[in-house]
């Protein structure tokens, strides 16, 4: 079975049993993230914008974080309403499939974090279990990515041309 | 020692006034190079060809500048890239 699908009307998402339990868990686990600065997944999800000047990053979290935490949660809920339909399959707008394809990029970054990968190398340090989790959610968001690339080809012939 | 008052800082902060303010994106162990090249895509109307390009810079010399303007832009085009998961920073 093809997890995602493009259609006219957006992407057709259909779900095997497996799958759908390994992905119910992502909006819980990104909802109850610790603080950052004690949660590494926390503090990738919160990195300072200003690198020379805390105070304009405080400043600039300050105006935009809770947005940006409102965006996350619509985020999960789109994700959530998805999976809810997805036994049978059930097409997502470009929108929700958009807000899909960050939740399990989230995922990634968090559990990254969490096992500690902050360079390339550590990746392949990893546990296989470990490793197995953050490739599983890759190569879901690489076929979402497909999907969605597919409705972007006429922008390969202007690039040949 | 001198008292004497120097004037080029001042010159030099008035030019930095000037300066456009940049979006970096910072190579990451986690991201997608697929993914980056959707997002630099989709934030900025990109060609596949320019988001590329964009994304191999992030990739291989850590950090590229993908977007430059006033300020608040900036900020703007770096709570978009937070949105996506990349990591932006603003920068004069």
């Amino acid at each position: 079975m093809i997890p995602f699908l493009p259609t006219p009307d957006g992407i057709l998402v259909t779900l095997e049993p497996d799958d759908l339990d390994l992905l119910r868990q992502l909006p819980e686990f990104l909802g109850q993230l610790g603080d950052p600065g004690e949660d590494p997944a926390a503090s990738r999800l919160q990195v300072p914008v200003y690198l020379d000047d805390p105070e304009s990053s405080e400043e600039w979290w300050r105006l935009m974080g809770s947005e940006l935490d409102q965006s996350r949660a619509a985020d999960r809920s789109a994700f959530a309403l998805i999976l809810e339909a997805a036994t049978a399959g059930t097409v997502a707008s470009i929108a929700e499939a958009e807000a899909f394809l960050r939740v399990l990029n989230e995922s990634r970054l968090a559990l990254g974090a969490r096992l500690g990968v902050e360079v390339e190398a550590d990746y392949d340090e990893l546990p296989e279990d470990d490793r197995s989790a953050l490739d599983y959610l890759a190569g879901m968001q690489g076929l979402l990515l497909v999907a969605l690339s597919i409705g972007e080809m006429p922008d390969l012939d202007e690039t040949e041309g | 020692m001198t008292t004497k008052p120097l004037d080029a800082p001042v010159v030099d902060s008035d030019l930095k006034t000037d300066l456009p303010w940049q979006v970096i994106v910072w190579n990451d162990p986690v991201n997608l190079m697929d993914y980056v090249v959707f997002v630099l895509r989709k934030l900025f109307g990109h060609s596949l060809a320019e988001a590329t390009k964009l994304m191999l810079a992030v990739h291989n010399e850590g950090r590229a500048s993908v977007s430059q303007g006033p300020r608040e832009q900036a900020e703007m085009d770096c709570y978009r890239l937070h949105q996506y998961g990349l990591w932006a920073t603003v920068e004069q």
